[in-house]
């Protein structure tokens, strides 16, 4: 697994989980991260360095598994991962505010995953989950404001 | 073939691995002739030293490093037909040049195009591809005589190396973690992904794949229907076609390979692997398409393990025994037991390397993780003087051994010896006839080489520290070597042949681009500069 396993998320099926890994202390020049472990497959785990400790995680089952991981320093660094399944591969996205606790979700039906974020009007990150583009709606409580690629 | 090895010989040397590589030596110990493996004092190590000197060192370590193998590089210019393709970065553009003409045409590609491969084409075009390292993309241009067409195709994000199936149908860029510019990566950030590139859709596809921890290798079999990436955890499996997919895991050998070294060769066609791990006699055989596993468990560690060019045999170097033996077994099934292998015993020499000849009958064994001055050469072709040997003094440590196309010939990198004023040295050495060496003092390192298939090559040095810079172009047939110099600082992998303009080439750092070309059969050299605006030929 190369990191010290924090917390495991198995998906809704059983056929992958997430781990996180403990946080390396600030001097050890390691990077936290997570891996996706594919459970009913002998094929390798993915591990993807993050630049942040992991916030949250949601996943989805069916013919095109997904999941969603939230990076979290609670301070200044915001990073959502999309993990595209059974290939693994893994796209990024840097979040303008900090993430809000349960918060992280996808959507399958809509193809999006979203990342609600702590700001004063409202703001709401939605991640194509198969692009990995993502627009961010700001405001929308007063007045919505869409950005694409943030 | 392939082979993969984690080089971590260079600060054992600098503890004090470096003693000892005397000029003192005969330059050549073949007048003592071929000699049989069981002879054990038999005059093939007549220059070899006394024994108080095996293998022309003065200081064996108890526990040597591992051997070192040499990489290739992609961030250089690549040639298909008479073209010679090469990518600038910082203007985004590649440009194709005709290395009999001189004529160039550029095109443009995507943001920061780095990382070049030639793609087998139909007759009348020629293709290549590059890795836009700016804008995670790919271009995949094709040229003919009139026409240059460029398609974009989406990649990972870090790619570095290609691998091309033989046929051109597939293209994989993948991450090689060796390679990698720039800071030191994290331990934890494993590369994992690539990208298949069908290159034969139309528009060529992408699709994106993770493969496990730190690919080394990456290969197609010989049908193109099955890719292998060779990863920390074993080697992954890939099923092309119209949907790529990762199809399965092998794992080898649980050693920790912060600490030992692995080598995993496939075969040419993709059947088998075959598998070392330094510190370990055990040689693992994998068939890749059912993971049935046998272990032959050999005499003494192996210290170097290569496949034959046609993938029907192996060779062992059990360089830890006393004296180092050379196993040579058919593969994948070796038919008899380890003890009744086909074997020669090396007295008196540093043998814990092998590099085998593209004719499959020779092997040249050597050392290079410790100081030593010799080659043996291994005769493995059928025949009366099966598996007879001779042991060559090249008068330096030896860095790495290259093999002509046609196996009669090969150059050797060295260090030069102590006392010596030269910078560099490099020796040409027949592999059949029994002729001396011709060894060649360098003001700078050997640094490159390509060989033509006609009995030409270039050996490029250069030295960052100063303004010693220049090719060898090398006449194999009789030895005979001239020197020319270089305008400006050769860059890495980037010394080459084009076989349909019968010229090598050397690319350049040059803001706008420079190339020399060399013809290879009255050694004019011409150098290009300033393609990228408007070209300027200096004739020297």
């Amino acid at each position: 697994m190369r990191g010290n396993v924090r917390d495991v998320y198995p998906s809704p099926d059983g056929a992958y989980a997430i781990a996180s890994f403990v946080s390396p202390t600030r001097d050890s020049g390691v990077k936290p991260g997570f891996a996706a472990i594919p459970v009913s497959a002998t094929t390798p785990v993915r591990v993807q360095t993050t630049e942040a400790p992991v916030f949250a995680v949601a996943q989805s089952a069916g013919k095109t598994p997904r999941a969603i991981v939230t990076v979290s320093d609670g301070s200044a660094i915001f990073s959502a991962y999309v993990v595209r399944m059974p290939e693994l591969v893994v796209d990024s996205v840097k979040l303008p505010s900090r993430p809000l606790p349960g918060a992280t979700g996808l959507v399958p039906d809509a193809g999006v995953a979203y990342v609600a974020q702590a700001h004063p009007q409202g703001r709401i990150t939605f991640i194509n989950l198969e692009t990995g583009v993502a627009r961010t709606i700001t405001g929308f409580e007063i007045a919505a404001k869409v950005v694409n690629g943030q | 073939m392939v082979s993969e090895r984690i080089q971590r010989a260079v600060l054992l040397l600098a503890l004090g691995y470096g003693a000892g590589c005397g000029m003192d030596g005969a330059a050549d110990s073949t007048g003592a002739g071929p000699s049989r493996p069981s002879d054990q004092n038999n005059g093939n190590q007549a220059s070899a030293g006394s024994s108080s000197n095996p293998g022309g060192i003065t200081q064996e370590p108890s526990e040597p490093p591992p051997e070192m193998e040499v990489d290739q590089s992609f961030r250089a210019p690549v040639a298909t037909g008479k073209l010679l393709w090469s990518a600038n970065p910082d203007s985004g553009r590649v440009a194709l040049i005709d290395a009999q003409s001189l004529s160039v045409r550029m095109t443009n590609a995507g943001f920061g195009p780095t990382y070049l491969a030639a793609v087998p084409s139909k007759s009348g075009t020629d293709s290549a591809i590059v890795l836009n390292v700016g804008s995670h993309d790919a271009s995949f241009i094709q040229a003919t005589a009139t026409q240059i067409e460029t398609v974009t195709i989406a990649t990972h994000v870090g790619a570095n190396a290609w691998s091309v199936s033989s046929d051109g149908k597939y293209a994989i860029a993948w991450t090689d973690a060796a390679h990698l510019e720039g800071v030191p990566s994290d331990t934890l950030n494993g590369y994992s992904e690539l990208t298949v590139i069908d290159l034969s859709a139309s528009p060529p596809s992408s699709t994106r794949l993770s493969v496990g921890f730190r690919p080394s290798q990456v290969v197609f079999d010989a049908d193109g229907t099955h890719a292998f990436a060779v990863v920390d955890e074993g080697i992954s499996v890939l099923e092309l076609g119209k949907k790529p997919r990762l199809s399965g895991l092998l794992t080898v050998s649980a050693a920790d390979l912060s600490t030992h070294t692995r080598d995993v060769n496939i075969a040419p066609d993709g059947s088998f692997a075959v598998v070392r791990v330094d510190g370990s006699p055990d040689v693992e055989i994998i068939d890749l398409a059912s993971d049935a596993r046998q272990v032959l468990t050999l005499e003494s560690n192996v210290t170097d393990l290569d496949l034959s060019a046609d993938g029907k045999s192996a060779t062992a170097v059990l360089g830890d025994a006393t004296p180092p033996e050379v196993v040579s077994f058919a593969v994948p099934s070796p038919g008899v037991e380890p003890a009744q292998f086909e074997r020669a015993a090396i007295p008196g020499e540093l043998v814990r390397s092998v590099t085998l000849a593209p004719s499959d009958q020779l092997a040249l064994l050597y050392a290079n993780a410790v100081p030593s001055n010799h080659v043996t050469l291994l005769d493995t072709a059928p025949g009366q003087h099966h598996f007879e040997f001779r042991t060559v003094d090249v008068q330096g440590a030896v860095r790495g051994i290259y093999v002509a196309p046609d196996s009669q010939t090969a150059i050797t990198f060295q260090a030069p010896p102590a006392g010596s004023s030269k910078k560099g040295l490099f020796s040409i050495v027949p592999t059949t006839a029994v002729r001396s060496p011709r060894i060649v003092g360098t003001d700078a390192e050997p640094a490159e080489i390509a060989f033509s298939d006609t009995g030409k090559a270039l050996v490029t040095v250069h030295d960052a520290k100063s303004s010693a810079r220049g090719v060898y172009v090398i006449g194999l047939a009789n030895l005979d070597q001239n020197f020319v110099p270089l305008a400006s600082e050769p860059l890495s992998g980037a010394t080459g042949i084009v076989p349909l303009a019968k010229r090598g080439f050397v690319a350049q750092k040059h803001p706008e681009g420079r190339i020399t070309f060399i013809d290879l059969e009255t050694g004019a050299a011409q150098t290009l500069s300033g393609f990228e605006i408007a070209a300027r030929v200096v004739a020297r």
